[in-house]
């Protein structure tokens, strides 16, 4: 049984009319109608559609999560390492952070280098609680914060098109990379 | 203590105007006192109490005489031009018209097909905000005489009762029912009611055994296997997206004790 | 390659998360896939789908609405059901081992809670539970191949998952083995479920769910198909003398295990749990809470069969039986076509009693002589100055009530019969029954006496009102 979901894969993006967009229901209306206020690594303030115009991977974490999130960020690599350079040019990653707390500017900028990650490509962000609300809502995460500081939170990973609609999605962060390398590649 | 809470809070009964239209009915909010909530999934097996801080709250549910006026102030709030992301397609369609109500929907029955976020903006307008879960089930605990009514086995039944009664055609008017020990009224039975940090729900929900789809999970079990009707409030979060318009959830607002 | 294609390899099946399905998703199927996609035929009990009759696996469509309703549990009580499709039990589903299953699982908007479904023929977390976790006003789609044949229950897992299931969400999938079942002539399906309400059995109005009741598994009903008399009555099943008959019996509880049986029907064969091993001459079989069986029989002797649990108790108290009436010609050699009764005096006695009605004076005289003759002597002559005489007596006949009286409770105090006084106590005869007393007044009236008989009705009727006679 599959366990990622694919949408109309980009190969239709060109014949899929905006208009049916907003009229009709689909899993696909751009993200980017939310206007909450993230900073970086280097505490530049920034909206969710940093990355507009690119196919992005967004996904939510936490600095001091033990194994989900190494997991996430491995998984996103994993896309990536699969995409022909021109697609890999192209695409951007954005993980948010739930722990505006704990995960500083520095500490971002120190996870991201931990992971050995093209910060030219990835941004690690976080924001305000209400602001990491928004984001975590839009994207369908579910999360808790528990009392020694740590969060509950499942791990979904979103490719969004260049507009901010989502185009696949991915719970599980030990799946097969294939489909989603496979959606951000044809994206190109 | 109770007798100085309850005082309190019919002295600081101040009418918090809705501040975005005139003809909208003003809302009354009540002073909820400090006090512990039991969640019933615990975040962690030692912490099965949570303290929350003394808040204000909506006596009811906000109506649609209220969000039209919200709707027609914030014009990007109508169900023909927001965004996609921020509310269903279902967003308001009892509503005749993007800035009328209709038959389906009567000026003083709780506004239904509300989106969290178009909630969030509702309440922000207001100055307020919606209320966490913890607040929100606190408030919910009390029964009509106690502040928590969790341990009165036939306030349980009548719970479980009120939420098995189907849908009406039409829903009441607010505050028809009686008020509970705050003064607030219409918490159980009417409509389901957005809270700041609905998504909790399903993360608490989760077993064990998916621990590497979700992080931190391994939260102690349920807390109490006998109350149902937190069992179905906490499912019903748990289904929910921030875009959802579901015919029977609606909102009310909180904001700081002050 | 063809767009319409690339859905059908690209789109795997798996449900959106959020929001309803989307528009590429509700495009008919292509044209390429068509072929080897059905739509299910669901029925609702106790009507079952036909036979399948295929020789391949293929990829059926099962659409299943969830509606929360209210509807009646008994007489005039009514209950809110949470039901699969409007119905409990929810539909019938049929398939082919090895069939790819596409489940479309809709939550009416006008709903209250989110449900979900857990298919006990599906191998998998949840049996699809987490897959179709759906709120009201929303849809679901989730894909799974039944990969075993079998007889199998689905349910709605959403949280309390004990009230989804007590308030009706239940349902059977039954998954074919390739080569199909063995041809029958009837096949019905019916499902027990027990029910726990606030007011107690048959309480009028709108009932509750009593959760306390259902955690102490003390049901206020016990039902097939949801409702007491859905199965009686106008609602019975019907079959005629010779039909191979096929029951598929599920049982959804959510506590109770049915014992399961067909009174005057022996099962020919028991698919055992739902299973593939086949049990044969099964008089009552066991079917698990969460589970199911298959029961065949042949009709061979009409009438009315009652289907029951046979705790018995459920089935007389709680509304846990069903009739199927079979008609056709009747096979005396199985069953007798009449009933034979004659009368039995007890301890083993061999002396052939008089039927009631027909010689009431001999029995009125064996009474007369076992009990009456002691003190007023054989010939109802009675004993000067003691005991007054019977035959003759302008005392007796002249108050036929008071006769009566007298034989229940006795007399005390100075009578005159035939113009001699006595004054003696009789003892009460009330130990004799209504039967005795009429035949014995009878007797005396009638042969010592010129007068009319007693029936047992008036002596009945005087002992009710329990008159005790005195005389000056």
């Amino acid at each position: 049984m599959k366990r990622w979901l694919l949408g109309a894969a980009l190969a239709l993006a060109a014949c899929t009319s905006r208009e049916q967009a907003s009229s009709m229901a689909t899993t696909g209306p751009s993200v980017y109608a939310v206007t909450a206020t993230l900073h970086d690594e280097h505490a530049v303030p920034m909206g969710l559609d940093v990355y507009r115009g690119h196919p992005v991977i967004v996904s939510m974490f936490y600095g001091s999560c033990p194994v989900a999130c190494p997991l996430i960020i491995s998984h996103v690599q994993e896309v990536e390492a699969r995409l022909s350079p021109a697609a890999r040019a192209d695409f951007r990653v954005l993980l948010v952070s739930f722990d505006a707390e704990r995960d500083t500017p520095e500490a971002l900028a120190a996870i991201a280098r931990a992971h050995h990650v093209d910060l030219a490509r990835w941004t690690f962000a976080t924001g305000s609680d209400d602001d990491v609300r928004q984001v975590a809502a839009v994207l369908g995460v579910s999360y808790r914060k528990l009392p020694n500081g740590t969060f509950a939170h499942d791990s979904v990973i979103t490719l969004l098109a260049r507009d901010g609609r989502p185009v696949a999605r991915d719970d599980d962060p030990v799946a097969d990379v294939a489909p989603l390398a496979a959606a951000a590649e044809a994206m190109r | 203590m109770k007798a100085l809470l309850r005082n309190v809070a019919l002295l600081a009964l101040a009418g918090v105007a809705s501040t975005s239209g005139a003809e909208a009915r003003e809302t009354s909010t009540v002073l909820v006192g400090a006090g512990p909530y039991k969640p019933l999934f615990p975040a962690s097996p030692s912490q099965t109490e949570v303290h929350v801080d003394a808040f204000r709250l909506d006596k009811t549910p906000v109506t649609n005489g209220q969000f039209l006026a919200f709707v027609s102030a914030h014009p990007a709030w109508r169900r023909d031009r927001v965004a996609g992301a921020l509310a269903e397609p279902g967003y308001l369609s009892r509503w005749a018209a993007p800035d009328a109500l209709g038959a389906n929907a009567p000026v003083d029955a709780p506004v239904v097909d509300v989106s969290w976020f178009s909630a969030r903006a509702y309440c922000a307008a207001r100055g307020m905000r919606l209320p966490t879960e913890a607040e929100w089930e606190r408030a919910a605990a009390a029964s009509r005489d106690r502040a928590d009514g969790s341990s009165d086995p036939a306030w349980r039944a009548e719970l479980l009762a009120l939420y098995s009664r189907p849908m009406p055609a039409r829903l009441p008017d607010v505050g028809t029912s009686a008020p509970n020990f705050w003064g607030v009224y219409d918490l159980h039975g009417v409509v389901w009611e957005w809270v700041e940090d609905f998504s909790a729900a399903a993360a608490a929900m989760t077993s064990p055994s998916a621990q590497l789809r979700f992080c931190g999970a391994g939260a102690a079990g349920a807390s109490d296997a006998t109350d149902f009707p937190a069992f179905q409030r906490v499912a019903l979060r748990s289904s929910l997206h921030a875009s959802y318009a579901l015919h029977d959830l609606g909102l009310r607002c909180a904001g700081s004790a002050r | 390659m063809r767009l319409d294609v690339a859905f059908a390899i690209l789109f795997g099946g798996a449900a959106a998360a959020a929001s309803s399905t989307p528009f590429w998703l509700r495009a008919p199927a292509p044209a390429i896939v068509e072929s080897r996609t059905e739509q299910a035929s669901l029925t609702f009990a106790p009507a079952v789908p036909l036979p399948l009759h295929r020789k391949k696996a293929k990829r059926v469509v099962v659409d299943i609405e969830v509606k929360e309703i209210v509807a009646p549990i008994a007489g005039d009580t009514t209950y809110t059901f949470w039901t699969f499709g409007g119905h409990v039990p929810g539909p019938f589903i049929r398939v082919r081992q090895g069939d790819t299953v596409e489940l479309h699982l809709k939550n009416a908007p006008e709903n209250r809670m989110p449900h979900n479904i857990d298919l006990h023929a599906v191998t998998g977390p949840g049996g699809g539970a987490p897959r179709t976790f759906t709120a009201p006003g929303h849809q679901t789609e989730f894909t799974f191949e039944a990969l075993r044949a079998g007889l199998f229950v689905y349910h709605c897992a959403a949280a309390p998952v004990g009230m989804h299931i007590a308030n009706g969400m239940y349902g059977l999938i039954l998954v074919e083995p390739p080569e199909g079942l063995p041809p029958v002539d009837r096949e019905f399906y019916v499902m027990q479920g027990d029910f726990y309400t606030t007011g107690g059995y048959h309480a009028k109005g709108l009932q509750s769910f009593d959760m306390q009741k259902a955690i102490d598994e003390k049901p206020t009903y016990v039902l097939f198909n949801g409702a007491e008399g859905s199965l009686t009555g106008a609602n019975a099943l019907h079959a005629k003398v010779g039909d191979k008959i096929r029951i598929f019996v599920g049982n959804g509880g959510p506590n109770l295990v049915s014992s399961f049986h067909v009174i005057g029907e022996i099962f020919d064969r028991v698919y055992r749990e739902g299973g593939t091993a086949i049990d044969t001459n099964v008089q009552t079989t066991l079917i698990p809470a969460g589970g199911a069986a298959i029961v065949e029989f042949t009709a061979r002797v009409p009438g009315d069969y009652a289907m029951v649990d046979h705790s018995i108790f459920r089935a007389f108290n709680k509304g846990a039986v069903g009739t199927l009436v079979v008609d056709g010609p009747p096979s005396p050699d199985l069953y007798s076509t009449e009933t034979k009764t004659t009368p039995y005096a007890g301890d083993g006695a061999q002396a052939a009693v008089a039927p009631r009605g027909d010689d009431r004076m001999a029995a009125g005289a064996r009474v007369f002589a076992s009990t009456c003759a002691a003190c007023h002597q054989a010939q109802g002559q009675g004993v000067p100055h003691v005991f007054p005489p019977l035959a003759g007596s302008d005392f007796l006949m002249a108050d036929k009530q008071r006769s009566i009286d007298i034989v229940l409770g006795g007399l005390q105090g100075h009578v005159v019969v035939r113009g001699d006084a006595y004054e003696s106590a009789m003892p009460t005869q009330g130990h004799l029954t209504d039967d005795e007393i009429a035949d014995v007044l009878t007797y005396v009236r009638g042969s010592l006496n010129k007068g009319d008989a007693v029936s047992a009705d008036e002596v009945g009727k005087r002992r009710a009102a329990a008159h005790t006679v005195t005389v000056r």
